[in-house]
């Protein structure tokens, strides 16, 4: 009898807090709904007053209009480009440097780590100056060079894997040595598999935080074909300035599909190293 | 199978000198046991042994080669490990012919291999289950498959059973006593555990701060211990020791001397304001016997066919004494009892004042 009381009284304190989380979801949600009753929207029904969040018919005129008046299929292709490149090689290079500082004694190892801690307290709009006078020297402005090499390492990276890396107990890498495996192999055959979730959580994050990267980009690229979609859009607003919201909020949809798709699917494995590794985003 | 020489082995961590000097020879077949308190560097000689440790100073030899700078692959050794250290992410199965797999062996041997050692161990119907799965009884088996499957020439063992309950660790030993003789392979086990040491061991190691006090046969150590450390490492309960030295067979306060003996060896002459009886069966000829100062009953523990007394010697003394029958009830001393004691003569050790051995003469 007691086990049903306290089952019953579980389930009404997980209703109470599912209503309650469901307040900020809301409210975080509300924008993006909203673009997207606007997208369907005609130029008169946008201003209609009151608004309605339903939009009275599903219309696509505001998605073709966009397709046809930018080249949205090159935004999204230079973003992806660029983000998933980033992505590539930030896991590459913090994989291996987290692995360096949390598995091999090496000396000078405290000072490595705490550069490496240093440079996540220092503001990005502090480099964007020496950084863009580099890339101009190298004659690397408006390539993909420019927007991905700078960003090849990621110091919140390294941080977040080596204290996920240093859970993993010595004597796993022992025994893997006695049984005949490399350091290497110990890395990609164990280590890597192990730390799954905080890899698949820094991986969204570098992939979201590079497709919403804008004034990088912006300083870097000057022709259309290298814009990214951050700076479609902004672009996009100005040029439709007092024209059609339902275009505008349609091209937004649509450049923004991408990260909240990466987002939804690997929702899971991302809520799971966030947790994991203690960091919250 | 393999022989094994360690010669002058020392080990420094930083500037802490963990392992001294260090001196050992396992035949080829051996089982030998090294067992010390936890901290003295049992594990750093097996480490070193099994080429995940480097040498500061002192040569290791297998078969008459030194093995040195060999890495744990090439020495041809296997080991199980404390936490078994499975590979949480495989299968029983993978985490058995993980180390063949890397050994390029054929498949049908490795399949072959893997289900004699799943069949030895008990191990056959979980083969596909994951290590979470597993009790700790069946992850242990499977940290002895992986080392088994590998045929090695050395098998190293590291505190194995340390984190069963004490009623697996007896079937556990058990099972490692059986295999060896199975698999007839040169052993090294650590333990700080001497009851794991007295019944496994061909030979027993006893390691404190770094050095072998005292290596041979569990019984040599058990009868002929070389000093003290040795002494009261063996044994249940430890010996007892006392400040005395031996005067026409008579014991006297000493502060060069320390005599030591154990529980067994004693025996309860008389006992007053209780009514304990001397069992008849406990009644030996006394003309060897010493008698140890008088005491009183500070504690009794009942073990079934035999009880362990703690007494409080009149020189402030503590003592335990064992009585090898079943006491009935009317006759169990009660805590207060004035006690008689004495020990058996030929089974006295005496320690000089850095705790060796003095030999009689
Ligand atoms: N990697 C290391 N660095 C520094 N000191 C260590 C290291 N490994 C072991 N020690 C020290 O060496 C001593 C012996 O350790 P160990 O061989 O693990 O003892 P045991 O296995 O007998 O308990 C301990 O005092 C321990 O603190
Ligand atoms: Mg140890």
């Amino acid at each position: 009898m007691k086990n049903s009381v306290t089952a019953q009284q579980q389930r009404q304190q997980r209703l109470l807090a599912t209503l309650v989380l469901c307040l900020p979801a809301l409210a975080h949600l509300f924008p993006i709904l909203y673009m997207l009753s606007l997208s369907f929207k005609s130029a008169t029904e946008v201003f209609e007053y009151p608004p309605n969040l339903i939009p009275a018919a599903f219309d696509f005129a505001n998605y073709v209009t966009a397709i046809k008046s930018a080249p949205l299929a090159r935004f999204l292709l230079n973003s992806l480009i660029v983000s998933l490149s980033v992505t590539a090689l930030q896991l590459v290079t913090s994989i291996l440097a987290a692995f360096a500082l949390a598995r091999i004694e090496f000396p000078g190892k405290k000072f490595f780590l705490a550069v490496i801690l240093a440079t996540m307290m220092v503001p990005g709009e502090v480099t964007i100056l020496p950084n863009y006078l580099t890339i101009a020297r190298l004659g690397w402005l408006d390539t993909y060079r420019s927007m991905i090499v700078p960003s090849a390492a990621s110091g919140f990276g390294v941080f977040l894997l080596y204290q996920f890396f240093r859970t993993i107990p010595t004597e796993l890498e022992e025994a893997v040595r006695v049984d005949g495996g490399s350091r290497f192999r110990f890395l990609w055959q164990f280590v890597v598999p192990l730390s799954m979730p905080a890899i698949v959580a820094f991986g969204v994050y570098a992939f979201v935080a590079t497709w919403n990267q804008y004034l990088w980009p912006l300083v870097v690229t000057q022709t259309t074909e290298m814009r990214t979609v951050q700076i479609a859009l902004g672009m996009f607003r100005s040029e439709n300035e007092a024209s059609s919201w339902g275009v505008i909020m349609a091209a937004t949809a649509i450049l923004v599909a991408p990260s909240i798709l990466l987002f939804v699917a690997t929702q899971k494995q991302f809520v799971r190293g966030i947790m994991m590794s203690g960091i919250k985003g | 199978m393999a022989q094994l020489q360690l010669t002058d082995v020392t080990k420094l961590f930083g500037k802490t000198r963990v392992i001294d000097g260090l001196h050992l020879t396992v035949k080829s077949g051996e089982f030998v046991v090294l067992v010390g308190p936890s901290g003295c560097g049992k594990s750093t000689i097996l480490r070193m042994i099994a080429g995940l440790e480097d040498l500061s100073s002192g040569s290791i030899k297998m078969d008459g080669n030194i093995i040195n700078n060999l890495s744990p692959k090439e020495r041809g050794v296997a080991m199980v490990f404390q936490n078994y250290a499975l590979y949480p992410h495989m299968t029983v199965r993978d985490n058995i012919s993980f180390g063949l797999k890397l050994a390029s062996m054929p498949k049908d041997e490795i399949k072959e291999r893997v289900f004699d050692a799943a069949k030895t161990l008990n191990l056959t119907d979980y083969l596909d289950k994951k290590p979470g799965q597993l009790s700790g009884g069946q992850k242990q088996r499977v940290a002895m498959g992986r080392a088994m499957v590998r045929r090695p020439k050395l098998f190293l063992f590291d505190e194995p059973l340390s984190n069963l309950d004490a009623a697996l660790r007896v079937r556990m030993r058990a099972e490692i006593a059986q295999l060896h003789k199975g698999l007839d392979c040169t052993t090294i086990y650590v333990t700080h555990d001497q009851v794991e040491a007295m019944t496994l061991a061909d030979r027993i190691a006893v390691v404190n701060g770094g050095k072998i006090e005292q290596f041979g046969t569990p019984m040599e150590l058990y009868n002929a211990p070389q000093t003290k450390f040795v002494a009261s490492f063996l044994g249940m309960p430890p010996m007892n020791f006392l400040p005395v030295k031996m005067i026409q067979s008579q014991l006297v306060p000493s502060a060069a001397v320390t005599v030591g003996f154990r529980a067994e060896d004693t025996q309860v002459v008389n006992s007053r304001s209780s009514s304990v009886e001397v069992p008849s069966n406990e009644i030996r000829t006394k003309v060897r016997d010493v008698p140890l100062p008088p005491g009183s009953v500070k504690m009794v523990e009942l073990l079934g066919g035999l009880s362990h007394i703690h007494v409080r010697l009149s020189d402030d003394q503590d003592v335990v004494v064992e009585t090898r029958s079943a006491l009935t009830p009317e006759l169990i001393p009660r805590i207060g009892d004035v006690i008689e004691l004495t020990a058996d003569a030929s089974r006295l050790f005496f320690f000089d004042a850095d705790g060796r051995t003095i030999f009689k003469t």
